[in-house]
């Protein structure tokens, strides 16, 4: 036993505080965060990998996409790849971790950057990738300029490997996988929350990856939407079987997260068209329609008020046509 | 052989390659706000227009201009110029300029106000390339000139594509659209908004699909008469976004029409009339 004299135990006391200190910087000088995204079980054989809140940025490496898998009896279906090629590669450590199957096929529920970009990853190991066609040609037409921006945010290193990749399958329709043996489908609803915006249904558990079409205690992002076709398809989820819904971003969620966003959706469109009618100036338009009810949604001060600013020049331009609803 | 519309082409490529020029020599300084003045591509554009005249700092009193610190929509930044100054024969203002200083076109706009604007006051929506100093210039009848200025951040990000329907915008180009916000107590200076369907393309932005560079085709002049006589008229191009939008002021001397003649980069002409009649 080491017996320290009382003389000394304030001096061994400090040395060992600092000791400490500086191992723990040491630390985190070497691993500044931990890079291992876990995957949580949210029904049996269905695993979700939530991304982090916020804006894309160096501090959470972009990762601020939902990712999940389903796991059949012969195989794995994942959905989303992640934010970059290094994301891919966390994603599938994480799938291994739970299982040896081998991975058939990934999903790809919309074309935002924060679910496709890791899809070289998945690639490399002789994973297919699928999308729908109108994802995939929406991807096509802008996200090479997305890839750009993330390397300046991310930096070139943490974005090293990645690229933006074709899909090995597109599709057209709601359609049902059957490579896992497992009841997997893919439900499309025509143009919703994106043009080829789609979510996966595991029939066993009720559990729906809703992509793009949902997210919860985050501001719904309306840039390549069709309010009416989304809200048509939010409609269509209530009458499916669902138990649990891994949205877009956020955390997982009940079937009332649907609720939220026909909510969060139709008060954005009754206020836009009000100010519309009231002849407010665009330059007026994010601070008059703050929507206090969702105040506290993740991105509320960014993507809600570019939800106006775009909503107001759509409905604007609408109503120059008097073409009611739609997307132009 | 007819040169004009080669030589105008030769103009026009060679001021954009110029202009591309002055802002590849600057990118290093254009992130950090900075001091306005310091901007190598301000000193540049200050010099063409207004040589050494010197150019006092605006007072809210007579220009005021309102842009979005963080640019919601990179390709739609609502521009907001105000001013305090009743437009009258002793003292107006002539003309105002609206300078984006990192766009590979700097100088957006230049507004010309009459009597008949009641008020030099101007709304549109522009697009910003990068963070920028956004600048106003109002001149006064007497010569002298005023800047306000504002810093503008917009980043790229995942914004939708440039061109979405080239096809839905033929068939619709060129179509306007007057709207008045008079009111019953005829109260004056009359605030209206001009919306014109035109796809305002720059020429510099590429489809990441064709690989091909959409050409430009834009909005190069826009003029409102009331009652046959001249409110407002605008130089402006692909600064102005994608279907040009104008809130202006006129002063309506009985009843009549508001008129707007639109002409583009290709030299197509477009015209629209609402007939108005005073309240009271």
């Amino acid at each position: 036993m080491l017996v320290i004299p009382r003389s000394r135990r304030l001096l061994v006391a400090l040395i060992a505080l600092s000791g400490t200190a500086l191992l723990g910087a040491c630390a985190a000088a070497a691993a500044p965060r931990d890079l291992r995204t876990s995957a949580v079980e949210v029904a049996a054989g269905v695993y979700m990998l939530q991304g982090a809140p916020g804006e894309v940025d160096a501090e959470n490496l972009g990762r601020t996409g939902n990712a999940g898998f389903i796991v059949g009896e012969t195989g794995v279906i994942a959905v989303d790849t992640g934010t970059s090629y290094r994301h891919g590669l966390a994603l599938l450590a994480s799938i291994r971790r739970v299982t040896n199957k081998p991975v058939r096929l990934v999903v790809i529920t919309h074309a935002r950057q924060e679910f496709l970009f890791g899809s070289a990853a998945y690639s490399e190991q002789g994973i297919p990738i699928r999308m729908h066609r109108r994802s995939a040609g929406l991807m096509r037409s802008r996200c090479e300029r997305c890839l750009k921006t993330l390397n300046q945010v991310l930096g070139a290193e943490e974005m090293q490997g990645t690229a933006m990749l074709l899909p090995d399958q597109e599709f057209d329709q709601t359609h049902a996988i059957d490579a896992i043996g497992r009841p997997v489908e893919v439900l499309y609803f025509g143009h919703s929350s994106g043009p080829g915006d789609v979510a996966v249904l595991d029939r066993r558990t009720g559990v729906l990856f809703a992509g793009g079409l949902l997210d919860q205690l985050r501001i719904p992002d309306v840039q390549d939407s069709d309010l009416d076709g989304w809200t048509r398809a939010l409609r269509a989820l209530h009458d499916l079987p669902l138990r649990a819904i891994v949205p877009g971003h956020g955390p997982l969620a009940t079937p009332a997260v649907i609720d939220s966003v026909e909510r969060y959706l139709a008060q954005l469109r009754a206020l836009l068209l009000e100010l519309l009618a009231a002849g407010a100036g665009l330059s007026e338009v994010p601070d008059a329609a703050a929507l206090p009810e969702f105040a506290r949604w993740d991105q509320y001060e960014t993507i809600h008020r570019r939800n106006a600013s775009i909503l107001f020049v759509r409905f604007e331009r609408e109503q120059m046509f008097r073409r009611p609803g739609g997307h132009d | 052989m007819n040169i004009a519309p080669i030589a105008r082409a030769c103009r026009s490529a060679a001021g954009v390659l110029l202009l591309f020029a002055l802002c590849v020599g600057a990118r290093a300084e254009i992130r950090a706000e900075g001091n306005p003045e310091a901007s190598p591509i301000w000193q540049k554009v200050r010099a063409s227009l207004f040589q050494s005249r010197p150019i006092a700092a605006a007072s809210d009193e007579l220009i005021s201009l309102d842009a979005p610190t963080r640019a919601e929509d990179a390709a739609i930044v609502p521009i907001s110029i105000r001013t305090r100054l009743v437009q009258t024969p002793a003292r107006y203002i002539d003309k105002v300029y609206l300078i984006i200083d990192n766009n590979p076109s700097p100088i957006s706009a230049i507004f010309r106000f009459t009597q008949l604007s009641g008020r030099a006051d101007i709304e549109t929506r522009v697009r910003v390339d990068d963070y920028t100093h956004v600048r106003a210039i109002a001149e006064t009848n007497d010569g002298r000139l005023y800047m306000v200025t504002r810093f503008v951040k917009a980043s790229g990000g995942c914004s939708a594509p440039p061109s979405k329907d080239a096809q839905a915008a033929q068939a619709t180009l060129g179509r306007m659209k007057f709207r008045v916000d008079g009111d019953a107590s005829g109260k004056q200076p009359v605030l209206a908004q001009l919306m014109i369907s035109h796809p305002n393309d720059s020429g510099l932005a590429m489809n990441q699909v064709s690989r091909l560079f959409t050409p430009a085709h834009f909005v190069r002049q826009v003029n409102i008469t009331y009652a046959g006589e001249l409110v407002l008229s605008a130089d402006v191009d692909f600064s102005i976004s994608e279907n040009p939008n104008f809130r202006f002021y006129f002063v309506p001397r009985g009843d009549g029409e508001l008129k707007a003649e639109v002409i583009d980069s290709e030299d197509l002409r477009f015209e629209s009339a609402l007939p108005y009649r005073r309240h009271d």
